[in-house]
């Protein structure tokens, strides 16, 4: 009988490998790498910015190839896509700049008009070269300011306001 | 029914002898509904339930035309349960919407956890469920209420909708998978095309929040998230995060795009907690403030004649049950208590009705409810005579936030001087007119609102 014992103990070790929920024995077990390509959303700490690093510079030719059709010129939108620059840009509002990184990166670009599709992905170094550009055309950093993992997160957004930051820090 | 009047079951099939008109049937009305009544034979009969031909106008409705912004027709509904294809829906995507395969969709829980999941809409289903009731409310809700183009209360407070929903509880699902020490946030995150994100506390999760594939008993509307969304009963609409398909467990707000730009007025500091205090102080304002309105008669609606009517509304909470709702017919110089039809729970629509009689002069007809933790539904003087809504005047009309939520985060001392929202839940009049119909007085009140939401965007 002692194959039987074997042959049992094999089952439920292989049957644990993939079955995840241990009361239900339900679901399956991401890989790492599974996990990471759908791990893309980015939080104020910035801990999961990949590497890759642009400038405004090298932003401004990606966003007339792949932004502004919607965007218009700089971001100047006055139609129906949201501005990115200028009096009604909203993104000058958002307190932390890892929140642009994020949504070009998991977003954008989009077709016209079906603007429920993505146009192809961006590279991380061009998410950060956009990010830059937007953030360049509100005045927020300079043309040449390098972004990447390590600066973005430190990004100083204009209407952060200091007065709570002295009870509620973080 | 008797067979000898109405003859055998398909008698009658097919073609234009499927009606057999009664009375004066196959006269076409000004609406283009055939008048009178007529029967329908077997082969009539189509396999979902069919709405009448006389009711067929009471549809969801885009406030400014856009259907993928569609309102709930509160004025013609009855009870507290918003039939599915009557849900509101608030699309930030221009209306884009994912209609998903549910064999190819699957959850990710991961993050802070001990043991990372995969889990597929049948793994879901095999887990024990919850079914709750509850109301779900869009920040912008009832945002119109000053626009002279809002008339009805579909217009102005047909963001709200209430429904059944089953799933899995959250709660359940984090034990499984074994939450780590510092673990106090959670994102949820849409297979939509914008990757709609939100945060939430982990003590909301632990709460009552579910993971739902059902919405009145049946899978959930392909608009309302289908195959599977979360709802966290209560709490602001766009964090009960449609098309759900992956939970990552975190240890701060992770301020993604739309928890960055909009709504962020009702937050208790002007543009935002997060704009003044960082991530911290996000997360206790997303309960709905406890709100109330008149569905019958309403804007748009016509009365015939004087006599008795049954005023009716809806009422709702996110901080619990509806305890009180009070209406007047006098514009507010005295008021009389509704009755609530049961059942009334906790963070659902309560229905309230109240016997009137019309004389037939004109009337403002109001309602004002009072919610299980003693919060009152705020008037427009009361908003509007507070001009900033960071300042102490504020946490003396409405109260401080006590929330275990807001006491949790930041402390006892921040929270007793931070207000709970009430900005969207000023209480509605409507005017009956001396010809019997009923309009919306308040775009009159109009200019004195922009003036205070003027200061409260830039005052900070």
């Amino acid at each position: 009988m002692r194959w039987l014992g074997l042959l049992v103990i094999t089952l439920m070790a292989a049957s644990e490998g993939f079955a995840q929920l241990p009361t239900f024995n339900l679901g399956r077990t991401p890989s790492a790498d599974e996990i990471r390509a759908q791990d893309i959303t980015v939080g104020p700490s910035g801990k999961e910015l990949p590497p890759g690093r642009g400038t405004a510079k090298e932003g401004a030719a990606i966003f007339e190839k792949r932004c502004a059709h919607c965007h218009g010129v700089n971001g100047a939108a006055e139609g129906q896509f949201p501005s990115l620059s200028g009096a009604k840009a909203r993104v000058v509002n958002y307190p932390f700049a890892t929140t642009i990184w994020d949504f070009i990166n998991s977003a954008m670009p989009r077709k016209v008009p079906d603007i429920g599709t993505r146009e192809g992905t961006l590279t991380a170094a061009e998410v950060y070269s956009l990010t830059a550009f937007v953030l360049y055309r509100n005045n927020i950093v300079k043309e040449m300011d390098v972004l990447d993992a390590t600066s973005l997160p430190k990004v100083k957004m204009p209407k952060r306001d200091p007065h709570l930051d002295k009870v509620a820090p973080r | 029914m008797n067979k000898n009047k109405y003859g055998r079951r398909g008698f009658l099939k097919g073609g234009a002898a499927l009606v057999g008109g009664l009375a004066a049937g196959g006269i076409p009305t000004a609406s283009g509904q055939e008048a009178g009544t007529r029967l329908i034979h077997d082969a009539g009969i189509r396999p979902l339930g069919e709405v009448s031909r006389f009711e067929r106008k009471i549809v969801r409705r885009g406030f400014g035309g856009n259907i993928a912004n569609a309102l709930t027709p509160h004025q013609d509904l009855h009870g507290i349960i918003t039939p599915s294809e009557l849900h509101f829906i608030v699309n930030h995507e221009n209306g884009a919407t994912p209609d998903i395969d549910p064999r190819q969709h699957r959850l990710l829980i991961h993050g802070m956890v001990d043991r990372p999941v995969e889990l597929t809409m049948d793994d879901i289903k095999l887990l024990p469920s919850v079914s709750r009731i509850c109301f779900i409310e869009c920040n912008g809700n009832s945002g119109s209420q000053f626009d002279k183009d809002a008339v009805t209360v579909q217009d102005i407070h047909g963001r709200s909708s209430c429904a059944e929903w089953t799933g899995v509880p959250l709660s359940l699902l984090l034990k499984e998978v074994g939450v780590k020490p510092g673990a106090e946030w959670l994102i949820g995150v849409a297979a939509d095309p914008g990757r709609h994100g939100h945060s939430f506390p982990m003590s909301k999760a632990m709460d009552d929040a579910i993971v739902a594939y059902a919405q009145n008993g049946q899978a959930l509307r392909i608009e309302n998230g289908y195959p599977l969304r979360l709802v966290l009963p209560g709490w602001s609409g766009r964090i009960n995060v449609k098309w759900l398909d992956r939970i990552k467990v975190v240890d701060e707000p992770y301020m993604n795009r739309q928890e960055s730009f909009a709504y962020m007025e009702q937050a208790p500091l002007g543009m935002g907690a997060y704009a003044f205090a960082g991530a911290k102080a996000f997360g206790f304002h997303h309960e709905s403030f406890t709100k109330s309105v008149i569905t019958y008669p309403s804007g748009g609606q016509r009365l015939a004649k004087p006599g008795m009517y049954q005023i009716s509304g809806l009422a709702w909470s996110g901080g619990g049950a509806i305890r009180k709702v009070e209406v007047t017919a006098d514009d507010g110089r005295s008021w009389k208590e509704a009755e609530l039809q049961a059942p009334v729970l906790s963070r659902a629509f309560t229905r309230f009705t109240l016997g009137w009689k019309w004389d037939g002069g004109e009337a403002i007809l109001k309602s004002r409810s009072t919610d299980e933790r003693g919060n009152v539904q705020p008037t427009p003087e009361q908003v509007g005579g507070t001009p900033n809504p960071t300042s102490p005047e504020q946490v003396a009309v409405w109260g401080a936030d006590t929330s275990a939520t807001c006491r949790n985060l930041l402390g006892d001392d921040l929270c007793s001087r931070l207000p709970v929202r009430a900005q969207r839940s000023i209480i509605q009049s409507w005017r009956v007119n001396r010809d019997g119909n009923v309009t919306n007085p308040m775009p009159a009140m109009a200019n004195k609102l922009a003036a205070f939401l003027v200061n409260d965007t830039h005052e900070h």
